[in-house]
């Protein structure tokens, strides 16, 4: 525990450091780059400078940086001129929301179709499964999403092109999720806001998850493989256990063990899909932002989009190692699976 | 009878060959692998395969349908785009951009790769502990963030989307070799080499670096579809390589400017990427498949 905790703060730490050195990195000023603010003319541009400590050792400079960071001060857009905390706190959560649907469509379909395809290894219907699931982790996600927007939005007219909901319902943004908003809304037709928003969600989660199916399916069905060939489940056949009971008290947990770790490196994967089908749909989340953001040379939003996507994805991680580590003590510490 | 048996033949399979066969039996890996020898012979001799310059623009033949199509002309293959540029043509130099690319930023990054996870899984203690929790903190940084951070510090550009992808890259190379080191140097034939005296590096090159050759060509096709994936998506958000380049993502953001009156253009393009991607895939799997097969007999 304790050593999950120092890890998270080092990483942390470093990211932040990272984070730092972009603002000498990026090119221009380091003082535009640092706070979004072009000083109009010397004498506010002193008054900067010995405000942010600039004129100071850099370890001065990141301790005072740190120190912006922890109060919430992160500087602002050069583009809007808004704080960037605020932009951070309307994008991230959509792209956390598309994430995490398209992950849980990954584990409920992902994990009993691998279990199936594990189960009756080498037959004609583990074949079906394997093909389909090698054909879907192929796909180029842009040219998906363009295909579905081509298919479904153009012609078939079934979903909508672009955006999280209809502008005819104005959602408040409070949690920014945008379903947990509507729930939380006044004022608005609650049922047909709620079904426009899932309209809305189809086709970007779609994309995302088939990719991210096809890869939990394949996963899954090589670990289910992997624990059927154990001496345990053959004892386990020669207690007389049925069937299922063998599936459930011995294989599906062995089997579902070592996926956790691997899933934790499907979160990077799936993060950048929904960066990329992001700007497809113009989905208001972090990936279209840093991408617009990254267009226009908006360099303190570049620093900070950075920072923060790869700070949540962190926390992801270590935390899906750290149950990992609880529930199988056995493992070795960054033990991993292969596909 | 005798309950051992003495390998009867005089010829004895070399652990390749032995893989190899194991390869050949599957139909569906092998046909993978003729696909991706087409697309490395269209890469290679990408000159003498395409009927036009891929640059070209021809303002008589604008958006030309392929030439299955009613309308369309056999002297176009693939049609032509909205600046009468020879698709055909385009896509075949844009296996050669993009495939090339990416088989070279692989190589690169299993160079480095393999270098800094055999000297990581050779240190023990402290040192090891840090390269360990360093190695990832980086590979959770997604790639695109990476290389949208590259482009603003160094510039668009496909040289520098490649130095992006390989530095996301880099990272599981360093993680499987730190960890298939490590698991080696336990074994007995290392501290036999070891008795008789060998240094670190006779220690690597003779005895763990053969061993070592199958998971790095299982690896580096994983990553080689990763490559090719992220190569053309960076293209097609116009941070990688530049429209007039021909590019497989960069030739498909180009098509969908007219996606609705051309589709073609954004649908071959994509075509193209897709099976470079699966005959990868079928083939990684393929390998890694006969691999397992072999080392379980």
């Amino acid at each position: 525990m304790i050593r999950y905790t120092t890890l998270f703060v080092l990483t942390l730490l470093v990211l932040a450091a990272l984070s730092f050195s972009l603002a000498y990195l990026f090119p221009g000023d380091v003082l535009v780059n640092l706070t979004g603010i072009t000083p109009q003319n010397d004498i506010q541009r002193s008054a900067l400078i010995q405000q942010y400590r600039l004129d100071q050792p850099y370890i001065v400079q990141f301790a005072f940086y740190l120190q912006q960071l922890v109060t919430g001060n992160w500087g602002y857009s050069f583009i809007s001129g808004l704080p960037l905390r605020n932009e951070v706190a309307i994008a991230l959560p959509a792209t956390i929301e598309l994430s995490a649907y398209a992950m849980l469509i990954a584990v409920i379909v992902g994990v009993p179709l691998g279990c199936y395809a594990g189960l009756r290894s080498y037959s004609t219907a583990d074949y079906a499964i394997n093909t389909g699931s090698i054909l879907s982790y192929s796909f180029p996600v842009f040219w998906l999403a363009l295909v579905f927007i081509l298919v479904f939005s153009l012609e078939l007219g079934v979903a909508p092109l672009s955006g999280r909901v209809s502008l005819l319902f104005d959602v408040p943004h409070r949690t920014g999720f945008v379903l947990l908003d509507i729930l939380l809304a006044d004022g608005i037709n609650r049922k047909l806001a709620f079904t426009d928003a899932l309209h809305h969600l189809l086709l970007p989660t779609l994309s995302i998850a088939l990719i991210s199916t096809a890869a939990m399916i394949r996963l899954t069905r090589r670990s289910v493989i992997d624990v059927l060939n154990r001496p345990y489940i053959t004892a386990a056949r020669s207690r007389g256990l049925s069937k299922w009971q063998i599936f459930f008290r011995h294989i599906l947990r062995n089997a579902l063990l070592p996926i956790l770790p691997l899933m934790a490196m499907q979160i990077t994967t799936l993060i950048t899909n929904a960066m990329i089908v992001e700007t497809l749909f113009s989905w208001p989340g972090i990936g279209n932002w840093l991408i617009q953001a990254i267009y226009q040379r908006d360099y303190p939003a570049l620093r900070i989009g950075m920072l923060a996507v790869s700070s949540v994805v962190i926390t992801l991680t270590i935390t899906i190692d750290l149950i990992n580590r609880l529930i199988d003590p056995s493992r070795e510490k960054f033990e991993r699976a292969t596909v | 009878m005798p309950q051992f048996s003495l390998y009867e033949e005089e010829f004895q399979p070399s652990p390749w060959q032995q893989t190899w066969r194991e390869f050949r039996t599957s139909h569906a890996a092998f046909i993978g692998l003729f696909i991706l020898g087409l697309f490395v012979c269209f890469a290679l001799f990408a000159p003498l395969v395409a009927p036009y310059d891929p640059i070209a623009q021809n303002i008589d033949a604008l958006m030309i349908p392929p030439s299955w199509n009613m309308n369309g002309t056999i002297s176009h293959l693939f049609g032509t785009d909205s600046l009468g540029r020879d698709l055909f043509s385009r896509i075949v130099y844009g296996c050669r951009v993009t495939l090339g690319s990416s088989l070279l930023l692989v190589l690169v990054a299993l160079m480095t790769g393999v270098t800094i996870g055999t000297i990581a899984g050779m240190l023990r203690g402290v040192r090891s502990s840090i390269v360990n929790h360093l190695l990832d903190a980086l590979m959770a940084i997604p790639t695109l963030l990476i290389a949208i951070i590259i482009v603003a510090i160094l510039g668009t550009g496909l040289v520098n989307s490649m130095w992006a992808i390989t530095l996301a890259l880099t990272p599981q190379f360093i993680h499987h070799t730190r960890s298939f080191v490590r698991n080696e140097m336990k074994k007995e034939y290392i501290l036999a080499s070891k008795l008789d005296g060998a240094n670190h590096w006779q220690l690597f090159f003779h005895s763990i670096l053969p061993n070592m050759i199958e998971m790095l060509v299982v690896q580096g096709t994983l990553a080689l579809s990763i490559a090719v994936i992220d190569i053309s998506a960076l293209g097609f958000l116009n941070l990688g390589a530049q429209p007039p380049l021909p590019e497989l993502g960069a030739i498909l953001a180009d098509g969908l400017d007219v996606a609705y009156l051309a589709p073609w253009n954004v649908a071959l393009p994509g075509l193209a990427i897709f099976l470079i991607v699966l005959s990868i895939n079928v083939v990684g799997d393929g390998l890694r498949s006969a691999l397992r097969k072999r080392l379980s007999r």
